[in-house]
């Protein structure tokens, strides 16, 4: 492919110099156990780019070379006063003698070439190698869903994935004594995230993982890096699955028991319902009783008393006041109402006499009912009107009918 | 004879059962063979949604005018302990307004109603005379006091009370031999005053010879598989289910894999469980037992034609209909040889001993193994079948009712009956009863007993009584009110009404006393009374008005008052962009919603042909729930000014315009400016003929209308205006008399008129007329006009009027004198005979 592609490609996709070089502060540890035992080693970078390795190598005081195809990237390097060649790293690593290098790393170098090619490249560095160096191999992690589909494909030059047990068995069948598979550049705040999404389930897995493989070496020298080599990094795909289905697990748990609570709550009802009935008809015996209608007058005059002491005697008055008259004002106002001649000239007069105003307000006050009315169940008595004012005239005249017969059976019985 | 039948045994959940059907298939048989007999049926207006569809079973049997609605108060059922008064009450009202009737007989269908509704009827509360009557259906809970009464103390005296009405009764008439015999056994009653006027099945059941198509949706639906034998009914304790279930189970091994055992109809759910509890006990497997749930008649029709064997092992019925409607589809019935079911069945044979079930074991084995018993079966009850029906039992109900009836009650002087009703019911009114509820009452006994003497014609004004706005539809219903008001007389009583969105209908008294000129009637606008055959005519136009009280309208038609409007157009519905953004609601929303409150009714009167069909159409196409038939019919509007109280008043400087016109050619519009009366298209017409040099010139008669504002515009700016083109806006009737006078044609260019009064008022004074051609003013104004095109180009009325032009100067036009012209009164009595006044 041409330059200009892929260079405009990296310029769009690479990450920048500053993000990169923070990712590949993991490897300091390694790289400074190795410096301690071997002050004056030399580390080769194959596929140096930038050179962001080298440089953060060379503000650690250690020797390093790089090797690179790229003649621009390169440029980038000896600016910057790295010790690099333009070349291909197979044959640059071939070239290097027995023993002679203390690290070789392979930043985002192994997924470009042929697998026969990279067998050649696990075994001369094992050759290059002082005993107790390391081999470093970051590559993109195909345990990531979005990049095991999507991201690794988005460079042209990117042959296949390599999954970590493939890439970490190489140095193993070659001879190196151990490898370490350490995942890198995850979100950090999902590892302990509790509540993971389907999403993070798909790309929140590390997107990068490095094999670092060391050679045999003396028991106290290889003892040295026994604590890098147990630390527990990154963010494998299991914890997120595993994490996932148990909060899928909680919320079914949590519906069973909302379920549960509401059966229980209906059955409650249920029984409050069948209290209620059972009390009702109780009550209703207890009113049926003649225990009960003996003791009416008797709770009466205490309902009364209980009336006098709760508004005092002048109220008590003005009920019983109200209670005799208004009946009489009410036949009256019927008596009037169903003749229309005769309140035609009633108004007139009360208008004459400037009492209207007055009188008015206490007409509409008595004759509107202050008692709730009863919910009615059938369309039809919606229909029947409740005001004195909607009635027609034949209804007018029963209505003052009733009203009359109604007072003179309590006239006669009362 | 005058027979009042109550019909409550049709409207409360009587009406789903068994004795709602009795109950109209008896009484429709009764009118049809009622004779020199009046029948009159009484409904209670507490069941409003059961009215209209009783009116419409009876529609052709009975004149509407002789179903009755009535009212007490609500809240009667039996079952709440606060409601006795009202019950009582209730009562006395039904009695009283019956008695009202003046029957000679009175016959009620259901006496057992009432725990859980609304209904209500008693016998010798209010009136001692008349003889009652009343339909005995069974009395099982009398006689199973234990099942049915004694759990439920509430429901046993209500019950033992109406058997005490029973025995007040001067008839019973049962619907069985057995019913009667109970009757007579438990109700200490004479012999002679129970009559078995047995029952009948509906037309429905008959023998069906169905398709092999058919056969299969029916197995597959129910899950059939074998040939059948088939119960309906319900689950009591004495249908007798669980031993018909042990019987089956009594059949031999090839029997029962060789059929199915199938029960049709509801059957409650815990019923269910029990029967198949019980199968299982007596060793059936769950594909022997079939349970179909709810199922419709005709497809229970189907199943009694596809059965092999029909049972019925009830031990105590009533009648036992089932058995009779299998015999009816030509199925073998076997049934219980107790009460009424031998007498159903009529042959020994068919008969087992119910409570035996080896009996019934044998029976069945009989009919499933030996063919020609089952056809012997079938036959002997086929032609049983056909000893029942409606009309045999409505004629011996007929004569029993002419052997009850009594010379004492013939017509004569009494008391008012209100006026008894009120002292009754002051003894069981509570003292302290609500200021509502005496409203309520005295309203509900207003209504049974209305006072008004004559037939009213009731008119719905309700727009004219709060303005007169002037607009065509105005001065129609001014002449049409007129001629209506003066049509009383001692029999018929017009009565203007009104109404408005939040009160109900009052007499219009105030404005008719203006309106009228000789009004001596009562000065207050009263809420009106209504009565049963009244008429109601919604002659003004008042959306609001009528959608505010679309349901009082129903009420009016179940009180049995005819209700029927006037349709004037259908044109904002029609031609909805004329009408865009001229009123705040959408203008064909409005009308159709009032138009479907018309479509509600008993009727639409509207003004032309054209609309009628108009209206026609619009109903065909939109779903309006009625169920009574909807008449549409058209009549004319009358023309004659003088006699729909026209306005005068000239201005000065009418003298100079009407002489310019009357020297001139010229050609006179009249009506409001508005999108469809088509005024830019014959501007733009007149506009090229000014520019050829034609020397006509235009008369625009109207008010500005709506969304016209470019037009009026272009009006009051004209450069002609004055010479060539007149607007006379808001002029009187007197000053337009006389431009039409002096006027030479008149051109009517509506796109839509629902009658185009302008053409009759042309053909008064002898215009000629150019008309668009729309269907109306062909109705109106037939051969006797010049047509344009209908189209929306100006140059076809540029063309009509050169055409027009020669053909009037050699008088070759055509002649206005023919056209029918109608004076307000013949309008009215046309539309009169449509009310059927």
């Amino acid at each position: 492919m041409s330059d200009g592609f892929y260079r405009a490609f990296e310029g769009k996709y690479r990450g920048s110099r500053e993000l990169i070089k923070e990712r590949i502060c993991a490897y300091l540890p390694f790289i400074l156990l190795l410096k301690e035992i071997y002050p004056n080693g030399l580390v080769l970078d194959s596929g140096c780019g930038r050179g962001e390795w080298l440089e953060l190598l060379k503000e650690n005081d250690i020797h390093a070379s790089g090797v690179d195809l790229d003649e621009e990237m390169l440029s980038a390097c000896i600016d910057a006063g790295f010790d690099v060649i333009n070349g291909d790293a197979i044959d640059t690593l071939k070239k290097q003698a027995d023993e002679s290098l203390i690290c070789v790393s392979a930043f985002h170098m192994v997924e470009h070439i042929p697998f026969d090619v990279l067998q050649v490249f696990v075994a001369e560095a094992l050759r290059a190698l002082k005993p107790g160096g390391l081999l470093i191999m970051e590559t993109p992690n195909p345990e990531n869903i979005k990049v095991a589909t999507e991201n690794f494909y988005l460079d042209a030059t990117h042959i296949r994935p390599i999954p970590s047990g493939l890439l970490s068995f190489l140095p193993e069948f070659h001879g190196f004594e151990r490898t370490k598979v350490l995942r890198l550049q995850e979100n950090k705040a999902l590892i302990t995230q509790e509540k993971i999404s389907l999403a993070d389930v798909i790309d929140g897995a590390s997107p990068d993982y490095a094999v670092i493989a060391q050679k045999k070496a003396g028991v106290d020298l290889l003892k040295k890096f026994d604590d890098v080599f147990s630390q527990e990094l990154g963010l494998p795909l299991t914890s997120l699955v595993n994490k996932f289905d148990s909060r899928l697990l909680k919320i079914e748990v949590k519906a069973g028991q909302a379920e549960a609570k509401a059966g229980q709550a209906e059955a409650k009802a249920g029984q409050a319902e069948a209290k209620a009935e059972q009390l009702h008809t109780e009550l209703q015996d207890v009113y049926a009783s003649r225990s009960w209608r003996i003791t009416a007058p008797l709770r009466w005059f205490i309902h009364q008393v209980k009336l006098l002491r709760q508004y005092g005697l002048f109220s008590r008055i003005k009920a019983l006041v109200k209670k005799i008259t208004c009946p009489f004002i009410r036949r009256a106002i019927a008596f009037i109402a169903s003749r229309p001649e005769l309140r035609f000239r009633l108004v007139r007069l009360v208008r004459r006499l400037g009492l209207y105003g007055f009188l008015k307000p206490t007409y509409l006050h008595i004759s509107r009912s202050d008692q709730p009315v009863p919910p009615s169940s059938t369309q039809a008595s919606e229909a029947i009107p409740d005001k004195l004012q909607s009635l027609p005239s034949t209804a007018l005249r029963i209505y003052a009918e009733l009203k009359t017969a109604v007072e003179q059976r309590e006239k006669e019985s009362g | 004879m005058r027979i009042v039948i109550d019909m409550q045994g049709a409207q409360t959940e009587s009406r789903f059962r068994g004795i709602g059907r009795y109950t109209l298939s008896l009484t429709k048989a009764i009118v049809r063979n009622r004779g020199e007999h009046e029948i009159i049926l009484v409904l209670n207006g507490y069941f409003p949604n059961t009215i209209e569809s009783i009116r419409c079973e009876f529609n052709d049997l009975l004149p509407q005018e002789n179903i009755r609605t009535w009212y007490a108060l609500g809240l009667v059922h039996e079952c709440g302990p606060e409601n006795t008064w009202r019950s009582e009450a209730a009562e006395l009202i039904r009695e009283a307004f019956i008695a009202s009737l003046q029957p000679d007989v009175v016959h009620i269908t259901s006496m057992f109603e009432g725990f859980e509704d609304d209904a209500v009827s008693s016998i010798r509360v209010f009136d001692q005379k008349v003889p009652v009557s009343v339909s005995l259906y069974d009395l099982i809970p009398l006689l199973n006091p234990e099942h049915y009464l004694k759990p439920h103390p509430a429901f046993e005296q209500t019950y033992r009370r109406k058997v005490n009405y029973l025995r007040q009764s001067s008839l019973l008439l049962a619907i069985s031999g057995y019913a009667r015999q109970e009757g007579i056994d438990h109700l200490g009653r004479h012999t002679a005053s129970i009559v078995n006027i047995s029952t009948a099945v509906e037309e429905i059941f008959q023998p069906l010879i169905l398709s092999q198509l058919e056969k299969q949706a029916l197995w597959d639906e129910f899950g059939l598989t074998r040939p059948f034998v088939l119960y309906t009914g319900g689950a009591d304790e004495r249908k007798n289910l669980p031993r018909l279930i042990r019987a089956y189970a009594q059949l031999s091994p090839e029997l029962r894999e060789a059929h199915q055992l199938v029960f049709a109809g509801k059957i409650p759910e815990y019923s269910i469980r029990q029967l198949q509890q019980v199968a299982k006990s007596a060793g059936l497997c769950s594909g022997d037992l079939i349970f179909t749930g709810y199922i419709t008649d005709d497809k229970l029709v189907k199943l009694y034609n596809l059965c092999k064997v029909y049972l019925f092992p009830s031990w105590h019925e009533g009648f036992g209909l089932p058995a009779l409607e299998a015999m009816s589809c030509g199925a073998a019935v076997i049934g219980a040889n107790t009460s009424s079911l031998p007498e159903v069945i009529g042959n020994e044979d068919a008969l087992f001993d119910p409570f035996s079930e080896e009996a019934i074991a044998l029976k069945v084995t009989k009919v499933l193994t030996n063919e020609n018993f089952r056809q012997s079966l079938i036959e002997s009850g086929f032609n049983q079948a056909k000893q029942f029906s409606w009309d045999r039992s409505a004629k011996i109900a007929i004569s029993a009712f002419e052997n009850i009836i009594n010379d004492k009650n013939s017509p004569q002087d009494r008391l008012p009956v209100t006026h008894t009703l009120s002292n009754q019911l002051a003894k069981v009114i509570p003292a302290d009863i609500s200021e509502q509820n005496l409203v309520k009452l005295a309203f509900a006994i207003g209504l049974n007993h209305p006072q008004t003497g004559k037939k009213q014609l009731l008119i719905d004004v309700s727009q004219l009584v709060q303005t007169d706005a002037k607009t065509g539809v105005q001065r129609v219903v001014r002449g049409l009110l007129k001629e209506l008001l003066a049509c009383s007389n001692n029999r018929l009583q017009v009565e203007p009404v009104y109404a408005t969105t939040d009160e109900g209908y009052r007499y219009a008294r105030h404005f008719n006393s203006k309106f009228m000129d000789d009004y001596h009637g009562p000065l207050t606008d009263e809420p009106i009374e209504y009565q049963n055959g009244d008429v109601f005519l919604g002659l003004d136009l008042q959306h609001h008005v009528v959608t505010a009280q679309q349901d009082f309208y129903q009420q009016l038609r179940r009180d049995g008052v005819q209700v029927q409007f006037v349709v004037y157009d259908l044109l904002p519905i029609l031609m909805p962009q004329a009408f865009a953004g001229a009123f705040p609601e959408d203008a064909a929303e409005m009308h159709s919603r009032w138009l479907a409150i018309v479509a509600e009714s008993d009727g639409a009167l509207c003004i032309s042909k054209a609309v009628a069909d108009e209206v026609g159409t619009w109903v065909n196409e939109h779903e309006v729930e009625r169920l009574r038939p909807f008449n549409i019919s058209w009549f004319h509007l009358g023309a004659d000014v003088e006699n729909s109280g026209p306005t005068r008043g000239i201005p000065d400087s009418a003298d100079k315009v009407l002489k310019t016109i009357e020297e001139n050619a010229s050609f006179l519009m009249v009506g409001t400016i508005e999108p469809r009366k088509g005024h830019a298209q014959i501007l733009l017409a007149f506009e090229q003929l000014w520019s050829e040099g034609v020397d006509v010139t235009l008369v625009i008669v109207g008010q500005q209308g709506w969304v016209a504002e470019e037009l009026i515009d272009k009006l009051r700016h004209h450069p002609v205006l004055g010479k060539h083109l007149f607007w006379l806006e808001g002029i009187s009737d007197e000053y337009l008399e006389k431009v039409y006078a002096a006027s030479t044609c008149l051109i009517a260019a509506s796109e839509g008129e629902g009658f185009g009064l302008p053409l009759i008022e042309a053909a008064q004074h002898k215009l000629p007329i150019i008309a668009r051609d729309i269907p109306v003013f062909r109705e109106i104004a037939g051969e006797h006009a010049f047509y344009f095109d209908n189209s929306v180009s100006h140059i076809v009325l540029v063309k009509a009027i050169k055409n027009w032009l020669p053909a009037f100067q050699s008088n070759n036009h055509p002649k206005p004198g023919g056209i029918p012209l109608l004076t307000w009164e013949r309008s009215c009595s046309q539309l009169l005979t449509h009310l059927g006044v």
